[in-house]
């Protein structure tokens, strides 16, 4: 684990308001660094690592119809971080032309539960990414 | 294929690069110049064909010529300048220290200013800046709080300035009055891919390529898409024009963080239009 990220993506999610309300983050502040394999996507198949996860997001921020795609941060659980721990998130923005079905069949691979929204603003989440004319919110979790 | 667009896109170059970003044509080089960001290269194509590379550090953003001759280059925190077209270049300004923030993007504006903008490597939201730069280098902060920092040029007559923060998913607008951009507003929202770099036709009309998409779109002063071409490579990161009679649209494209790109990604493109560009503004510093 990379200790300076995770002191660096800790320190901006509580400066943004994270000890008490869910803060988007980008993937890479949010995977650069980051080997913590039970961070995100709970409940998955053990077999199946943390780069899956980070692979599958990527690909979909990459895809034509995807504007962006934050994490969801979990209200931030220690006031000191172990060095062994990364904040969690239990959720996915994703902003997007898609419906939710479509965007399931492109996270299939990191077991993520069928998708929420869809949804026009982002108002609960600090630093929510924009919502394009034409776009709109789709949440991707786990149970 | 419409009346704008008057030929199938022709791939000019082998895949040299794997970020090929801010091409810019110059008589003084002696046609096309673009970089490979992450690389720190410099790129000229020659009229045989071939391609020259110089390392300028290790981020080469965008390059620009000088109204004395050379050019400037935005490296990884500042700008180099070189005297000549074919000279290395010499560091000259840091805008800022922070190693997490990395110059992404600039152009010139009608009096000769750069504006340049940053992003930082992790996209931090409001963790850049567009600035702009006088010629005795004097530095000014436009936008203190953009993410990724991309496209600018101006309208012909230098009246509006377009500018892409590339998150918003727009290319915004200003007016340009005595110098100063004002009256920031949406002028174009991108309904696939991201908005990565513009340039700006003799027309007024806008070509911004958009990146992930694979195209560049054109869009008129008045917000109509006009035109759109696909390319073979998804990530589709600016374009400018050139050649003798400036009317072919050269594109660059990228294959950053692809783990299944294209053969052509990190290619440079061609495509014949009916409107030609302007002539690049230089830097008068």
């Amino acid at each position: 684990m990379d200790l300076v990220k995770q002191t660096a993506l800790v320190e901006h999610a509580r400066a943004r308001g994270g000890d008490a309300t869910q803060v988007a983050v980008t993937l890479e502040q949010f995977f650069d660094g980051n080997d913590c394999e039970w961070c995100i996507a709970p409940n998955r198949d053990e077999a199946m690592p943390l780069e899956t996860v980070r692979r599958v997001l990527f690909d979909l921020r990459g895809r034509p119809e995807v504007h962006d795609v934050r994490i969801e941060l979990d209200v931030l659980e220690f006031q000191s971080y172990p060095d062994d721990e990364w904040p969690y998130a239990s959720g996915v923005a994703v902003i997007t032309t898609l419906m939710p079905e479509e965007v399931d069949a492109m996270t299939v691979d990191a077991e993520t539960e069928p998708s929420g929204g869809p949804a026009t603003s982002v108002d609960w989440l600090v630093d929510a990414p924009s919502v394009p004319d034409g776009h709109h919110y789709v949440g991707v979790w786990w149970d | 294929m419409d009346g704008l667009v008057q030929s199938r896109p022709e791939q000019v170059t082998a895949p040299l690069c794997y970020h090929a970003e801010g091409p810019v044509w110059s008589p003084s080089w002696g046609g096309l110049r673009w970089v490979d960001m992450l690389a720190g290269d410099v790129l000229t194509l020659h009229a045989d064909g071939s391609v020259a590379s110089l390392h300028v550090g290790e981020v080469a953003a965008f390059v620009r010529p000088r109204t004395r001759g050379g050019y400037v280059v935005g490296t990884e925190r500042g700008l180099a300048l070189a005297d000549d077209p074919g000279a290395e270049p010499t560091p000259w300004l840091t805008l800022w220290d922070d190693p997490s923030v990395r110059m992404n993007e600039g152009g010139c504006d009608p009096r000769g200013r750069l504006l340049c903008g940053s992003m930082s490597y992790d996209r931090t939201p409001g963790g850049a800046r567009l600035y702009r730069v006088e010629p005795d280098g004097r530095v000014t902060t436009l936008l203190p709080d953009v993410t990724i920092s991309n496209g600018i040029d101006f309208s012909p007559d230098g009246s509006l300035a377009y500018y892409d923060d590339t998150p918003t998913g727009r290319t915004d607008v200003f007016d340009v009055v005595d110098g100063e951009l004002t009256g920031r507003r949406p002028f174009h929202t991108a309904d696939a891919g991201h908005p990565d770099g513009l340039t700006v036709d003799s027309a007024g009309n806008v070509w911004v390529a958009l990146n992930g998409a694979g195209r560049v779109r054109c869009v008129s002063p008045s917000g109509e898409v006009l035109a759109e071409v696909e390319l073979p490579a998804r990530l589709t990161t600016a374009c400018a024009f050139g050649g003798d009679d400036l009317r072919d649209l050269y594109v660059t494209t990228s294959r950053e963080n692809l783990r299944a790109p294209e053969p052509e990604a990190g290619s440079v493109f061609r495509l014949r239009v009916a409107v030609p560009g302007r002539p690049v503004l230089p830097f008068a510093g």
